[in-house]
């Protein structure tokens, strides 16, 4: 997730710097993970900004 | 027990078919929430989900809250989409055999759906949309709940 990072803030540093923000989680394949998940097997990933509902 | 509609739903019938054929339950609490126009600031509201995700997670937090809890039921019925003022957004029901955990229950699912359930509030007004973040009571509120708090 690390390096899916890097390339993505590579190609867009507004977005990079977006993904890097407080409160950004990222799923793999609908789980929550940490920033160090292995991708190899991964067919989804998420990032999500901070929540709120209701 | 989870269910996410872009419909608008009718919490009072909800409730009803929530209590309806219970013999072993002494107590239902619910809890609506409706979207509030902030006099006349916001013109509507409108939800994201990611379909899936969001019921999967809601899904674990419930099934938790069952035993925590131990109630005998549990419903979450939650708006996505576009929410005109109003409206209800959200409704949470709870059974249990008495009141106390029915009331906690119900309290604790509505914390964790207003800061840390996957949802994203964008707010329509006059002067244009803006994303809702939750407040930092909203954090403190949903906190109460953390085993060991």
């Amino acid at each position: 997730l690390f390096a899916l990072r890097a390339a993505l803030a590579l190609q867009d540093p507004a977005l990079g710097e977006a993904l890097a923000g407080p409160g950004v989680r990222a799923a793999v394949d609908q789980t929550l993970v940490l920033d160090d998940a292995d991708l190899s097997t991964t067919r989804e990933v998420a990032f999500m900004p901070p929540m709120s509902g209701g | 027990m989870i269910r996410l509609t872009d419909q608008p739903f009718d919490p009072g019938a909800l409730l009803g078919g929530f209590c309806a054929g219970r013999g072993e339950t002494g107590a239902v609490a619910s809890f609506t929430g409706l979207a509030r126009g902030e006099a006349s600031a916001a013109v509507a509201l409108e939800l994201e989900a990611y379909a899936g995700f969001t019921e999967s997670q809601i899904e674990e937090t419930a099934r938790a809250a069952m035993i925590r809890f131990k109630l005998q039921d549990l419903l979450v019925v939650h708006r996505v989409g576009r929410i005109g003022t109003g409206e209800a957004i959200v409704f949470v029901a709870t059974a249990a055999a008495h009141r106390r955990a029915a009331f906690e229950a119900c309290d604790h699912m509505m914390d964790y759906l207003k800061s840390r359930a996957p949802f994203w509030k964008k707010e329509h007004g006059p002067g244009g949309a803006r994303w809702i973040e939750p407040t930092a009571q909203d954090k403190t509120d949903a906190a109460r709940w953390d085993l060991g708090a």
